[in-house]
């Protein structure tokens, strides 16, 4: 079970992230204050830690200085847009910086990425009976392997990661081509279309009218 | 050109050309009596050698007792004493047909046939200044009869002496001159230099002055037109320095009014966002989760119409122009008092108020919100039980003091400092909680000020707050500051 400290003063923000993080299954706590923050890392066990810049007691870069022998992955959540602040977040060791406001998924998204890039992540997504192993990029149904071209394997990661999450077009564009495709969401269409055919998820992963799609489990 | 060379070179010339002319002319009347002299002397030894020829022609006869001498022996005489003259000048003499009976050293004057005639024909002495072979000379001649006979004795004087003088005088004069216009040219640049050195100064601190360093003055030295410009040049220095600062803080303010802004209204946008998009994206979302989701985006909403509407409030007291008219604060009082019955009663809070005699002219939406914030705030920091007092007395100095005490939670130091900046809350979760935007206050001072009036806080953390805005009376209309 992964372990996420949300240390954030603004109570219903913090209730926000936490109820982002259960839909993925991740564990949260909440602390309100940078100097409790820095004593509940130190003597706690979390593999990443979601800190707001602004804080009452120590400011979320005090914070980080403080924490900093833990070597926990640290995404920064700051309201303020400035360059320099984001330059320093990620000087002082910070593994992202996140612009209030951001959308679950997309906050959901970078904390994956992180988590990988730490190894913490897994390595190995299990959804019935298909399997990826993301180290060795490969997809298998039922053992067999089956041969997806690299956008459709990340389609199918993205997929596989965000189980009862509906992914609008927009949000697949920029996670698997990484830039927005103006007008163009047909490519997406199509894509999953594939990844759906060669999967056999017609039942499971579903068109969502107006939104977009959702891998759907079985419960 | 630059002006000091201007001057330089205007100042040296006419140096120069007074010092050449006044020696010119010193030297050519000098010159000029000299000649005349000369001229004279010349006249006066002719004539003196024309008599002495006379009396020797008078002596030979009455020697020789005759009565007439011989033409013979006066052409001999008159030869002898042509020879005889020879170290005083030139002598030359004609008899009156116009041959020449005798010259010595008197070149100029056989040569100069026109000036022989005119004696001739005048029959008396002239005189002439003549220059030849590199010489020059006053040749005199005239008429002198000897026994009935006419001849022409002409006589020269070489007066060289008095033109290489004046030569000699003229180079020394240049000479002079050129040492002179030296020295002058020196001393004229030193005074130069003097005197433009505080303009080269002032120059030098204005460019200081244009790059930025606005701190920049110069010393009030020297002259009274250099100090004046030194005066002035520091004055606007100061004025430049007075207005950046100014701009830099205004600046700095506004900045950090956007920054405080972009946050408040980040912080309520990032909870509706997550929120509303866990409610679009989430497959199963619980009746409960569902209602606490719906919940917080509705109160965030509400934080961010609060905010936006304090906003507009106090752009709009800070831009408008004042609408005063009378008003009777207890109206007012009144008016207010019924607005917040409801939130009293619901805080079991108590409002006591009293507003006497009073009349003041003030803009009656502005001071209705100003008191309308300061009530607010005072509910907030109060329990149930407690007693909010709202009163106003004028003072000697034709000032209206509205006074709001309250007996909550109070504030330290510190918090009554900063408490008047915008976005700034003693208690940030409790004021968000009732639904504050740390705008009221900023509202409340802003309201004052362009009144011309003034907003004072006395608190004690635990004892209670009294805000007190002092507005002008402003009777007649008269005080209209903005």
């Amino acid at each position: 079970m992964t372990r996420i400290l949300i240390v954030e003063d603004d109570g219903n923000i913090a209730k926000m992230i936490a109820a982002s993080l259960s839909i993925v299954g991740y564990e949260s706590q909440i602390c309100p204050d940078g100097r409790m923050a820095v004593e509940t890392i130190l003597s706690g066990r979390f593999d990443l830690i979601l800190l707001d810049v602004m804080l009452p007691g120590l400011s979320g870069f005090q914070v980080l200085e403080e924490i900093r022998c833990r070597e926990i992955p640290v995404i920064f959540l700051t309201a303020k847009q400035d360059v320099a602040d984001k330059v320093r977040g990620l000087r002082l060791g910070a593994e992202d910086y996140i612009v209030k406001p951001f959308e679950a998924v997309e906050l959901l998204a970078r904390i994956e990425v992180v988590l990988r890039r730490s190894h913490k992540g897994r390595e190995l997504l299990q959804y019935e009976e298909i399997t990826v192993d993301l180290e060795k990029h490969r997809a298998l149904k039922n053992g067999e392997p089956v041969a997806l071209t690299p956008k459709e394997f990340d389609v199918l990661v993205l997929f596989l990661q965000n189980v009862d999450i509906a992914l609008t077009r927009e949000r697949l564009l920029s996670s698997v081509w990484g830039y927005e495709f103006q007008g163009e969401s047909r490519t997406v269409d199509t894509h999953v279309q594939q990844v759906r055919r060669k999967m056999g998820l017609q039942n499971r992963l579903v068109t969502i009218p107006k939104l977009g799609y959702r891998l759907e489990s079985g419960r | 050109m630059k002006l000091w060379e201007k001057i330089f070179l205007c100042t040296l010339a006419l140096v120069i050309a007074a010092v050449d002319i006044t020696a010119f002319a010193i030297l050519s009347e000098t010159h000029r009596s000299m000649v005349e002299r000369e001229r004279n002397q010349a006249a006066t030894e002719h004539q003196y050698f024309s008599a002495a020829i006379s009396n020797k022609v008078v002596y030979e006869r009455l020697k020789g007792d005759k009565i007439l001498l011989g033409k013979e022996r006066v052409q001999a005489i008159l030869r002898e004493q042509i020879g005889a003259r020879a170290e005083g000048g030139g002598t030359a003499v004609y008899t009156d047909e116009n041959t020449l009976l005798g010259a010595e050293n008197c070149k100029p004057a056989v040569e100069d046939s026109d000036f022989r005639e005119a004696v001739q024909q005048q029959e008396k002495c002239l005189l002439k200044v003549e220059e030849y072979g590199g010489h020059t000379y006053v040749v005199a001649g005239s008429p002198l009869e000897l026994e009935d006979t006419v001849y022409y004795l002409f006589t020269t004087k070489d007066i060289s002496d008095v033109y290489s003088l004046l030569d000699e005088q003229s180079s020394f004069a240049q000479t002079m001159s050129f040492v002179f216009a030296g020295i002058a040219a020196i001393v004229l640049l030193a005074v130069a230099w003097g005197l433009l050195r505080p303009l080269h100064k002032a120059n030098f601190s204005l460019r200081s002055i244009a790059r930025g360093n606005y701190s920049m003055r110069l010393p009030a030295k020297g002259s009274p037109e250099i100090r004046e410009l030194s005066g002035n040049i520091n004055r606007m220095a100061s004025s430049i320095e007075e207005n950046v600062e100014h701009l830099r803080s205004a600046a700095e303010e506004r900045k950090r009014f956007i920054d405080n802004l972009a946050h408040e209204m980040k912080t309520p946008l990032t909870s509706i966002l997550g929120f509303a998009d866990i409610l679009r994206v989430k497959r199963m979302v619980t009746e409960e989760e569902r209602r606490e989701y719906a919940g917080v985006i509705v109160e965030e909403t509400k934080r961010l119409r609060s905010l936006s509407g304090k906003l507009m409030e106090l752009i709009t007291a800070g831009s408008t122009h004042l609408e005063k008219t009378q008003i009777y604060p207890a109206e007012l009082f009144e008016e207010i008092r019924v607005a917040f019955q409801p939130i009293l009663e619901k805080a079991s809070i108590h409002l006591r108020y009293a507003a006497g005699e009073i009349n003041l002219y003030a803009d009656r939406e502005l001071l209705k919100s100003l008191l309308y914030n300061l009530i607010d705030n005072a509910v907030k920091a109060s329990s149930p039980g407690q007693e909010i007092y709202l009163h106003c007395e004028k003072h000697k100095d034709n000032t209206i003091a509205f006074i709001v005490e309250d007996q909550g939670i109070g504030m330290t130091r510190e918090d009554i400092q900063k408490v008047t900046e915008p976005f700034y809350m003693v208690d940030k979760s409790r004021s968000r909680k009732a639904g504050g935007a740390g705008l009221g206050l900023s509202l409340c001072l802003e309201i004052a000020r362009c009144h011309g009036g003034s907003l004072s806080i006395q608190s004690t953390p635990g004892k209670g707050t009294t805000v007190i805005a002092l507005l002008p009376e402003g009777g007649n209309g008269s005080d209209e500051i903005h």
